[in-house]
């Protein structure tokens, strides 16, 4: 046989090479038993939701649970030892990891997937080159909320501007006030709201003055009808979000990632380690399946090598104890 | 004075020519009838709007399977019965204690400024929001002051019974009991011989106390003139017994065992029966029981209050009159007189805290649970929790969920609010 043929099949071979590893696995994990207490984030327990629910298939005597204190409110429990597994919408705080520190509890920090917000508008708006923090806020907040696009921008026609947004119960809602209003702004009360994303689409498509804002992933399937905002973000540059802006950081600061904390005792447990291999295995399908967008591979295969080096302690502080901001890729080692 | 005879009073006996006392009469029988017609019309509506939307989904499936990302497959196992759980606890502990100290406020207690006072902090209790009382349940029950450790590692544990786990060749997890543990340290049971598949066992002269069953110990105790070895290990499953008929007076029996793998324990478990303890007591049934406790107990001691102080005291002196003490009054005569009213407020008392979501929230409750609580110790969530979440989903058929959930809810509520009535009627027979 030729030399180049021989590749495929030794690709072919090592292809299954993990799968016989997978059976045995498999077979393992059938055995294990145990109770997993996971808490934290409501933003990122539909993920954990859709891991444990499929976990359970795979490991049908393990018992997961699940709760939805809040990613502060899973930290506080996560210090005091009474959850495995931390929910986390942002990376932990310096004063959350010494209070772990001081219960001497140390932790594996395990980035899951990427949270996004696109900002939208009809296709045929195309004015609207790029939006500023600013004049979003100048669209969105109660006390401005923009007639006309021109009340947003001078230049900009005087076509009536609708708002389209997700209801005040979604994670994309409570994301999006965070960051374009503050925690205690108030959002205009006139905005057609729902908590279907798919009728926030259509609504979007069908105006020609409208704006709205939901989950990355919806746009994504539905480029066609739409149009994405390039937004300004921090450095300076307009951004339209992409996968490749939302991997690299730069599409900000509407992209955030999530994360699970994992107690270091706890991974020392059986059940509790074959779940967060699961976890790391299928985060990307699950977050994709509940609207989220995935990390690239190579990210996902960093999380999975400082998992098995059982790396603890986070990355998204510094030696001086101020908390990282920038690109995953750049600051995930 | 019963409805017959004040409406006989209201329509024969006033005089027609009183026409502004007559017309304030019926324009307050409509304000009333008006209230009535509203409140049902209203509570109507609303029970009709929840059937529509959840008698589809109401099902066998829905009531048998646990929560799902899924609507489809999503069911309510887990929150029904840890509602179940939590609201008998809640009752068991609730009622005895409110209805003590009820009955000795109004019966024993002297009525001075120090019952005075205690009776006016009730009162103000009873106002108190239950997510107040979530915040006192996580101190006092799920963390218990820090006095105990944590939920995670537990100081006192009773009520356990403890294993040590073996893996066997053919990867099964063998259990052999441990007798005495020491928190923190790993017993070893001794003599599991590594890498035998299966082998014949002897059991030695005497035989192991009781008899032999899956779990149940073996150990290499000696060798005997005939070259048989008496084995203890660990027994995971006995495939055959058989008395052999060579040595009867040694009553030795030939026992095939799986064997462990390696002679050093995998791992170590531990069982729990229901009414196993652990403190602090965590997020647990227990927990959850008790601070819906907390919630429920300023309403049930006010309520029985009133209905002590609705008994006639012509009762309680007739009974001391004749001799009888304090508690034979109070047992005789007066609670089973209260019952009623007690039983009415206990009714109340429980519909609230059935119906408390924010308590629970606050105590750690979870909101997805795999498991049916099987102890005291037991994680849970409870319906109120269920339907908060499935409400707040985008997604439509969640909502479905949320009312076929509602629904559930209000059938358990009537089904103990039943028992009550049950009770009441069944004591003040005994009454009579």
């Amino acid at each position: 046989m030729h030399p180049l043929f021989r590749i495929p099949f030794t690709l072919v071979l090592l292809g299954s090479l993990p799968m016989l590893v997978a059976a045995q696995q498999d077979s393992e994990i059938k055995r294990v038993k145990g109770t997993i207490k996971v808490d934290g984030s409501s933003t990122v327990y539909p993920i954990t939701e859709a891991v444990a629910e499929e976990f359970r298939k795979v490991a049908p005597r393990v018992q997961p649970s699940v709760g939805i204190s809040g990613t502060g409110g899973g930290f506080k429990r996560f210090q005091s030892g009474e959850i495995d597994i931390s929910d986390a919408s942002r990376p932990i705080k310096k004063s959350e990891s010494d209070a772990c520190a001081k219960a001497g509890i140390e932790f594996h920090e395990v980035p899951v997937a990427f949270d996004g917000l696109s900002i939208v508008v009809h296709p045929k708006n195309t004015f609207a080159d790029k939006l500023s923090v600013e004049e979003l806020k100048r669209i969105f907040s109660a006390d401005s909320a923009a007639k006309t696009w021109k009340d947003v921008r001078s230049d900009w026609p005087a076509t009536p501007l609708k708002a389209y947004m997700p209801g005040t119960d979604s994670g994309s809602f409570d994301y999006f006030k965070e960051v374009v209003l503050g925690k205690d702004g108030k959002v205009r009360s006139d905005a057609s709201v729902s908590e279907d994303d798919n009728v926030l689409v259509r609504g979007v498509a069908g105006d020609e003055g409208a704006i709205g804002f939901f989950g990355c992933a919806y746009y994504f399937e539905n480029k066609a009808s739409i149009r994405a905002v390039p937004i300004v973000s921090p450095k300076g540059d307009a951004v339209a979000p992409s996968l490749i802006t939302i991997e690299n950081g730069s599409y900000a600061p509407f992209s955030r990632p999530l994360f699970i904390y994992v107690s270091a005792k706890s991974a020392a447990k059986p059940e509790i380690a074959a779940f967060v291999d699961f976890y790391i295995a299928n985060a990307g399908t699950y977050a994709e399946e509940v609207g989220y967008v995935r990390f690239p591979a190579a990210i996902y295969a960093r999380v999975n090598a400082n998992w098995i080096a059982r790396k603890v302690g986070t990355q998204f502080t510094d030696a001086q104890g101020n908390s990282i901001v920038g690109a995953l890729d750049a600051i995930y080692k | 004075m019963t409805q017959a005879t004040l409406n006989d009073i209201v329509h024969r006996g006033t005089p027609r020519k009183n026409t502004a006392r007559v017309l304030s009469n019926r324009l307050f029988l409509w304000f009333c009838l008006a209230g009535t017609t509203l409140a049902l019309l209203v509570l109507s509506g609303l029970m009709l709007s929840i059937l529509l939307e959840g008698w589809s989904t109401l099902s066998w499936h829905f009531l048998d399977s646990f929560a799902s990302r899924k609507p489809a497959d999503s069911g309510i196992k887990g929150p029904l019965w840890g509602s179940v759980w939590v609201c008998i606890l809640c009752a068991i502990t609730a009622l005895p204690l409110g209805i003590g100290t009820a009955t000795y406020l109004e019966e024993f207690a002297p009525k001075n400024r120090v019952t005075g006072f205690i009776n006016l902090n009730i009162m103000n209790l009873a106002g108190v929001p239950s997510i107040v009382y979530g915040i006192i349940g996580l101190t006092a029950f799920a963390r218990m002051f820090g006095g105990f450790g944590s939920a995670a590692d537990p100081s006192v544990l009773v009520g356990y019974a403890y294993y040590n786990e073996y893996e066997s060749v053919d990867g099964e997890v063998l259990r052999a009991p441990v007798t005495t543990i020491v928190r923190g340290t790993t017993v070893e049971t001794t003599g599991v011989q590594a890498a035998l598949a299966r082998w014949d066992v002897w059991i030695a002269h005497p035989a192991p106390a009781g008899p032999l069953i899956d779990g149940s110990m073996v150990e290499v105790l000696s060798t005997d003139e005939q070259g048989n070895e008496h084995w203890r290990g660990a027994v995971a499953r006995i495939a055959e017994v058989k008395p052999t008929t060579q040595d009867t007076e040694l009553a030795a029996q030939t026992v095939y065992v799986t064997a462990a793998a390696a002679a050093t324990a995998t791992a170590q478990s531990r069982d729990a029966s229901w009414w196993s303890i652990s403190l602090p007591f965590g997020s647990s049934v227990l927990a959850g029981g008790l601070t819906l406790m907390l919630v429920i107990l300023p309403v049930v001691i006010i309520s029985t209050q009133e209905a002590l102080r609705a008994v006639p005291s012509s009762l309680r002196q007739g009974a001391l009159a004749l001799g009888s003490t304090r508690w034979q009054m109070v047992r005789e005569m007066t609670l089973p007189a209260a019952i009623p009213g007690i039983m009415t407020g206990a009714i109340l008392a429980m519909s609230r805290a059935i119906g408390e979501a924010a308590p629970i929230l606050v105590l750690g409750g979870f909101l997805l649970v795999f498991a049916v609580p099987e102890n005291l110790m037991s994680d849970f969530t409870v319906l109120p929790l269920q339907i908060y979440n499935w409400a707040g989903r985008p997604q439509a058929s969640f909502h479905a969920l949320a009312a076929a959930a509602i629904i559930v809810q209000l059938i358990v509520l009537l089904a103990f609010n039943g028992l009550a009535v049950f009770i009441r009627q069944k004591l003040q027979k005994d009454l009579q």
